[in-house]
């Protein structure tokens, strides 16, 4: 298993780059905030309408602005990818990438929050719930599923945020 | 200096800092960080909204979203003082990227709070096309939360990083606006580049 995640996720050329230009993980880091924002904000304007708040609004419209919901998504995947693939430019060790994802209860909290997230935006658009959503006007309250469905997502990104912001304190060290 | 140095050494301070509790540093990070993504998210999504992002959403209705983003706000000074003592001298006498954060943020509110009395308070926000005025606003807005993520992010760093990373931020920042500028099909900013050309 070992190897195996090395192989995958160690990246020499991503280590180098981060080691020769000592700009490249804080502007990683600030892209990742920023993409936090643009992504945790406007889904959670999608989301609040969604469960009744600011009800002057029709929730069809949005679906041209949440395309920058997922703009910051990219954004926070892309600077991600940076700090996994050149975990090893920060952290000594020959498997860091392994190492972190097997001890660090944060980052694996994380990691499942976002997948449970994915499938939760999965089941929004193929159960047929954002076709239901689009239909509804100013003042209109949205479907039950539509407001489930939202209240797990608003949840679940707070919850990556929580996590994602504990994995520099790994597990042993904090319970000790 | 010497309130600065008694903060730092407040029992609060050093519980803070020491203690292994996930409840003490990490958790007002924690707070810091959603505040951030409440505060930066809303007013992205009204600023996007008045540069005409999503044009057939209303605006009017848009205007209750300024209490979230308030909530946001409140949350990170809260927990933006109670981080403070934790290295109260460095933050307030060392750290002159410190004060650029806060300087961004005041700009940043600021902006959002001329664009509440220009476009909302102005009696029915959707009659009228939007102002030359609020457009630049919203940028403004859009252009120092930016840079209050950045400058807060560098907090961390020496000197020498923070320099370096501003240096490349801005370079990329000025890479994307003008492939976002001139990439779009009629767009003035090509249009403008041509006739100069």
């Amino acid at each position: 298993m070992e190897p195996l995640v090395n192989t995958l996720l160690r990246w020499p050329f991503v280590e180098n780059f981060v080691n020769q230009h000592t700009w490249a993980w804080p502007v990683s880091e600030t892209l990742h905030f920023i993409g936090i924002a643009l992504l945790v904000g406007i889904v959670a304007m999608y989301d609040l309408r969604v469960l009744g708040f600011a009800k002057g609004l029709p929730l069809a419209p949005f679906n041209r602005l949440l395309p920058w919901a997922i703009f910051g998504f990219v954004l926070t995947l892309v600077s991600g990818l940076v700090f996994v693939t050149g975990l090893g430019a920060n952290l000594r060790g020959g498997s860091p990438q392994y190492d972190v994802i097997t001890t660090d209860l944060w980052l694996q909290l994380k990691l499942l929050f976002i997948f449970g997230a994915g499938v939760n935006a999965l089941l929004f658009y193929t159960m047929g719930v954002s076709r239901d959503v689009e239909t509804v006007g100013p003042g209109e309250d949205a479907p039950l599923r539509a407001k489930t469905l939202a209240a797990i997502s608003f949840t679940l990104w707070v919850l990556v945020m929580w996590m994602g912001r504990l994995i520099p304190w790994d597990l042993p060290t904090a319970f000790e | 200096m010497e309130f600065l140095m008694w903060l730092e050494n407040s029992s609060f301070a050093v519980w803070e800092r020491e203690s292994l509790s996930l409840f003490a540093y990490p958790f007002f990070l924690v707070l810091h960080t959603i505040g951030l993504a409440f505060l930066v998210g809303v007013s992205a999504g009204i600023c996007l909204r008045i540069l005409g992002v999503a044009s057939r959403l209303p605006l009017a209705p848009m205007e209750r979203y300024y209490g979230l983003l308030w909530l946001g706000f409140w949350v990170n000074a809260l927990s933006g003082v109670v981080l403070l003592p934790t290295a109260a001298v460095n933050f307030l006498t060392v750290e002159w990227i410190f004060y650029i954060k806060l300087g961004a943020i005041a700009v940043a509110m600021a902006s959002m709070a001329m664009i509440r009395r220009e476009v909302f308070l102005r009696g029915n926000a959707d009659a009228a096309p939007l102002s030359a005025k609020a457009r630049t606003l919203a940028r403004t807005a859009l252009g120092f939360w930016a840079l209050a993520i950045l400058s807060g992010r560098l907090m961390a760093y020496s000197n020498f990083v923070t320099l370096s990373s501003a240096g490349a931020f801005i370079v990329l920042t000025i890479v994307v606006l003008a492939v976002g500028l001139l990439a779009r099909p009629g767009s003035r900013a090509r249009r403008q580049l041509r006739h100069a050309a």
